[in-house]
Parts: C-alpha cells; sequence; structure tokens
C-alpha cells in the first residue's frame, strides 16, 4: 500500500525554508565549517544593530567625557575652561578690540607693508604665496590674593612690554575688593611665553585659547586688491589719453571709485596682518571674592541665554571633536587586538575539531 | 542538479551531506531518503503517531542544522541520522517531551499530525498489530501490577496518587509498577527484536524519492 504522509511533505517544505532563509542571510559558504541557523542570524543581526548603536553612543559619550578632561583638566593644576566666554567678558572684549582696530586703520597712515616673511612672499606680482596665517587671541581669568592684585596688574602690563608687545587696554574697579582687565598685544610668536609668564600671576580660574586661519581670506584679499590695482593703471592712462573735460571728469569718477575700493582693501590686509603678527591676550584680574568685572548687564536677557546655549553647543560638539582623538586610536588598538584574538580562537576551535 | 556528472538521486548519504552545506537542496533529497523510515521507527518506539512525528521533524532539524559536522566514516549517512534519532529518543522517554530547540533554532514550526496522516503513520508503522501485542501483555498483567501500571505509565499519575488509588503505600505502589514494567519487558523481548532487526534493515534500505514509503 502507498502511504503519502502529508506532514512529510511539510517537514521537507520546512527544511527547505530553513536552508534558503540560511543561505539568504548567511549565505552558502563552503569555507564556513558550521552554517549559522537563520533564526540565530536574525537575532544575532538584531543584536548586532543594538550593540552597534549602544557602542556608538558609548564612544560618543566616551569621547565627550575624555574631551572635557582634556581640555579642562590640564597638567600643574590649571584649569582650562572650554571655550565658552562669558558674555560681559566677550562683549567688553569685542568692543576693545573694534575699537583698537577702528583707531588703528584710521591713524595709521603709512602704506601697507606686510611685516612677516610669510605675507610679504609676493612671487611675480601675483597673489602672494603664503604660509598659513593664524590670529591667536586668548583669554585668562586669574584670581589673585588680598592686597595683591596692584601688583599683579602692573606685572600683568609689565609683560606686554617684556615680550615686546604693548598694552592694548585696562581697566580696573573695586574698592574693597579689586578686579579688572587688560588686553595686552604680544608677537605672536611669543604668545605662549607670554601666557606663560601670565600665568604664575595668580590662581587660574579659566583659560581659553583660540587660533582662527585667516589665510584663504588674506589670499582673498589680496586677489582682489591686484585686480583693482590693475583697473587703476587702466584708468589712469585713460586720464593720460583723455582729451575732454566731460571724459576726463568720468574717468577720475571711475578711478575715486576703485582707490576708494583700493584703501579698503589695503586697510583690511592690513589689518589682518595686525592681527596675524600681533597675538591678542585679555587677562581678567580679581582678588579673592571679588567679581572679575563690573557688571554691565544686570537682568539676563534672552539673546544672553542663547548666547550661551549656542556656546554650549558648540563646546559639547569640540570637546566630543577632541576626545575622538583620544578615544579612537585606543579603540583601533583594541579592535585589532580583538579580531587577533579571535583569529587564534579560531584557528585553535578549527585544529581541535 | 548535477555534482561531477551525477544526479543528486545517484549521490550516497555521504556525498549527499557533504554537498548540502554548499547546496542546501541536496539535504531535500537526503531527507527524502531517510523521512519515512525514521518516523516508522519512531513510531514503533513511542507507540505514538504525534510524538513519532514531532521526534522526526527534530531529529532532521537538529541533523540540518549540523550536517557541517558530518564525518564519513564508512558507516553512512543513514546511521549519523539515527544515531541523532536515537539520542531525541532517550530525551523524549527521560524528559516525557520532544524537545523542539532544533526546530525553534532554525526557525521552523512545530507541526502537528492531521487525522489522516495519524492513520497512515499508524499504517506504516504497522503499530496495530503491536498495539495490540502490548494490549494482551497488558492484560495478562496480575492485577495488582496491571492497575499500578495502568495508573502509572497509562494515566500518568504520580506514584503518591498511584497509592491512594490502589490504597497501598507509595513504596508498594513502586514496587508494583516495577514488576509490572519488567513482565511486561520481558513478554515483548521477542516481538523487540524482531523489530530492531526490521530497523537495522530499514535503516540500510534506501527508500523512493517522494516522502512515501510502502
Amino acid at each position: 500500500m502507498k502511504t503519502e504522509i502529508r506532514f512529510l511533505e511539510e517537514l521537507e517544505e520546512d527544511l527547505l525554508g530553513a536552508a534558503s532563509l540560511e543561505e539568504e542571510l548567511a549565505g552558502i559558504d563552503s569555507s564556513a565549517p558550521r552554517p549559522r541557523s537563520p533564526r540565530k542570524v536574525v537575532r544575532g543581526r538584531r543584536r548586532t544593530v543594538r550593540t552597534m548603536s549602544l557602542a556608538a553612543a558609548a564612544a560618543v559619550l566616551m569621547a565627550a567625557v575624555v574631551g572635557y578632561v582634556a581640555t579642562r583638566g590640564a597638567g600643574n593644576g590649571t584649569r582650562q575652561a572650554l571655550p565658552i566666554p562669558s558674555p560681559r567678558q566677550d562683549q567688553a572684549a569685542n568692543l576693545r578690540h573694534d575699537a583698537a582696530i577702528i583707531g588703528r586703520a584710521v591713524t595709521d597712515g603709512t602704506p601697507y607693508a606686510p611685516t612677516s616673511d610669510q605675507s610679504s612672499d609676493t612671487s611675480g606680482g601675483g597673489v602672494p604665496l603664503t604660509g598659513p596665517l593664524i590670529v591667536k587671541t586668548a583669554n585668562l581669568s586669574l584670581t589673585v590674593g588680598r592686597g595683591k592684585f596692584s601688583t599683579a596688574f602692573t606685572q600683568a602690563s609689565g609683560v606686554a612690554s617684556q615680550f615686546g608687545g604693548f598694552v592694548d587696554s585696562s581697566s580696573s574697579g573695586g574698592t574693597n575688593q579689586h578686579s579688572g582687565q587688560l588686553t595686552i598685544r604680544v608677537p605672536a610668536d611669543r604668545f605662549d611665553q607670554a601666557l606663560a609668564a601670565l600665568r604664575p600671576l595668580g590662581r587660574v580660574d579659566a583659560q581659553t585659547i583660540s587660533g582662527q586661519d585667516v589665510t584663504a581670506k588674506f589670499v582673498d584679499l589680496n586677489a582682489r586688491l591686484k585686480t583693482w590695482q590693475a583697473q587703476e593703471t587702466a584708468l589712469l592712462k585713460l586720464m593720460a589719453k583723455a582729451s575732454t573735460v566731460d571724459e576726463t571728469l568720468k574717468v577720475q569718477s571711475q578711478l575715486q571709485r576703485v582707490q576708494l575700493t583700493i584703501e579698503e582693501l589695503e586697510g583690511q590686509i592690513r589689518l589682518l596682518d595686525d592681527q596675524t603678527a600681533n597675538a591678542t591676550i585679555t587677562v581678567s584680574l580679581a582678588e579673592a571674592g571679588a567679581t572679575p568685572s563690573p557688571a554691565k548687564v544686570t537682568n539676563p536677557s534672552l539673546s544672553d541665554g542663547w548666547r550661551h546655549a549656542i556656546a554650549g553647543f558648540f563646546g559639547v560638539l569640540f570637546a566630543v571633536v577632541v576626545g575622538f582623538g583620544y578615544v579612537v586610536p585606543i579603540a583601533v588598538a583594541g579592535l585589532i587586538l580583538w579580531f587577533v584574538i579571535r583569529w587564534g580562537r579560531r584557528r585553535t576551535a578549527a585544529a581541535v575539531a | 542538479v548535477a555534482e561531477g556528472g551525477r544526479l543528486i538521486g545517484e549521490l550516497d548519504d555521504g556525498d549527499l551531506l557533504s554537498l548540502s552545506t554548499r547546496h542546501p537542496e541536496a539535504f531535500a533529497a537526503f531527507y527524502r531518503r531517510h523521512a519515512a523510515v525514521l518516523l516508522a521507527y519512531f513510531a514503533r518506539r513511542t507507540l505514538d503517531a504525534d510524538v513519532a512525528a514531532e521526534l522526526t521533524a527534530e531529529t532532521f532539524a537538529e541533523a540540518f542544522a549540523s550536517r557541517a559536522r558530518f564525518r564519513d566514516q564508512g558507516e553512512g549517512g543513514g546511521p549519523w541520522l539515527f544515531g541523532i534519532g536515537r539520542h531525541q529518543l532517550s530525551r523524549y522517554f527521560r524528559r516525557g517531551a520532544v524537545d523542539a530547540s532544533a526546530r525553534r533554532r532554525l526557525g521552523m514550526p512545530e507541526r502537528s499530525l492531521s487525522p489522516e496522516d495519524q492513520e497512515r503513520v499508524e499504517e506504516l508503522a504497522d503499530l496495530e498489530p503491536l498495539r495490540a501485542a502490548v494490549r494482551s501483555a497488558f492484560d495478562r498483567l496480575p492485577k495488582g501490577e496491571r492497575e499500578a501500571v495502568g495508573a502509572r505509565i497509562v494515566d500518568g499519575l504520580a506514584y503518591r496518587d498511584v497509592a491512594r488509588r490502589l490504597r497501598c503505600t507509595e513504596q508498594a505502589a513502586r514496587a508494583r509498577v516495577s514488576r509490572g514494567v519488567r513482565r511486561l519487558a520481558a513478554w515483548m523481548a521477542p516481538i523487540r527484536a524482531e523489530l530492531e532487526s526490521g530497523e537495522r534493515d530499514d535503516e540500510a534500505e534506501e527508500l523512493p524519492v517522494g516522502g512515501q514509503a510502502r
């Protein structure tokens, strides 16, 4: 009697289903000695995605912590704050800086003459071939002991002249507990030395150092200047050829406009050159217990909050990026080690099998 | 599918299992060769078509999952498969339930037999004469042992409940069940020997492809 059992046919289909699922998910790898079950593969993939997500989150968190520690906990007990400037200090510093720039731009009548070798390298009359031009700035908050404010303030001013720089602006106040700020400018190549000389004047509460690369801007300004100068030359030639008063007036009008632009560009280049040649250090000095500087803004404003939020956002981003600098090489080394160990174990297992 | 110029149906069990790691359809051919024999084997051992079907499914799932570990050492794929089957069977006897871990790992559903299939499995395994023999042997047991074996094995009661039903101590109930089972085993020994020789023949025999058996 011929017997057909539906169950066996269904079982065969189930097995083929498992086989095709295995083939689909894991692939048929003749070199793999042990095929993984499809459900394990699915579960494994889900677990892998979950593990990867957790690992990524952990890596970012770790990077943030490491970055925070690295940027805040520099050696010698110095606390280096994340670049989250106090709005008051920031505003004041910006105002003073702008005033200084405008003052110099107005009073400095000398023709533009680049001071550094990098910026003066103009080969063949084209766009200057510059190395990296960096505008260096630092903010340093120091707390000095009672009765030592004046000495420290004078010493801080002295640091500027000691390193071939000058005091850009200074202000101090307070009757019982003194506090004050001074902005000093020192040659960029002596920036680190000046900072090192300023730090011992008191206890460093916060320190922010930043460097802005303005090379591209410098090159762009120079290129534009060359173009306008070429126009000026052409217009001067036209002027010489002008035979009527009308023609002369028209060319002169054009020429004035071009010369104005040239002066503006030269002013900007001078400004950049000055900023890169001299670094700016803003020192906030306060006696223990005193507020660092007189409060100009008494009520918290929404814009201040917004500025804080933006600064905080970039501060955290900065810390994460710095942290990745530390974490990534360690993680790569760990991964390599893990692969080597796994490879070794597989070899041992294969040998045993 | 041809492999080395031969059709899959022409390959032996060892070749099929080796091939199945790269071509899973080769395992289907291996399955068709042994499925019905294995099902009949389990049915005769358990006298329960449903359990036999479950054991068959689990054995093949386990065989599929571990096919890459098969090493042909001369005895072929049939004995290897029946080795897995015997292991599953002993686990079933120990635990009273069929393991489903291999099927779960492979994502295979746990199917049950339809009434028609049940009949076919019983026909396939020739269960009715076997059941009749067991029933007859059971009826021949002394009354006390018959009741004890019936309460413990057929009704699945705990020894405490068996003792309560038989109005005796638990120790006495255990002794009666033990004696009854030993007596049954002794009476069934010739039939069992006959079955085992038949199974050995079945293991050696190659069934026609198509999940069918005569």
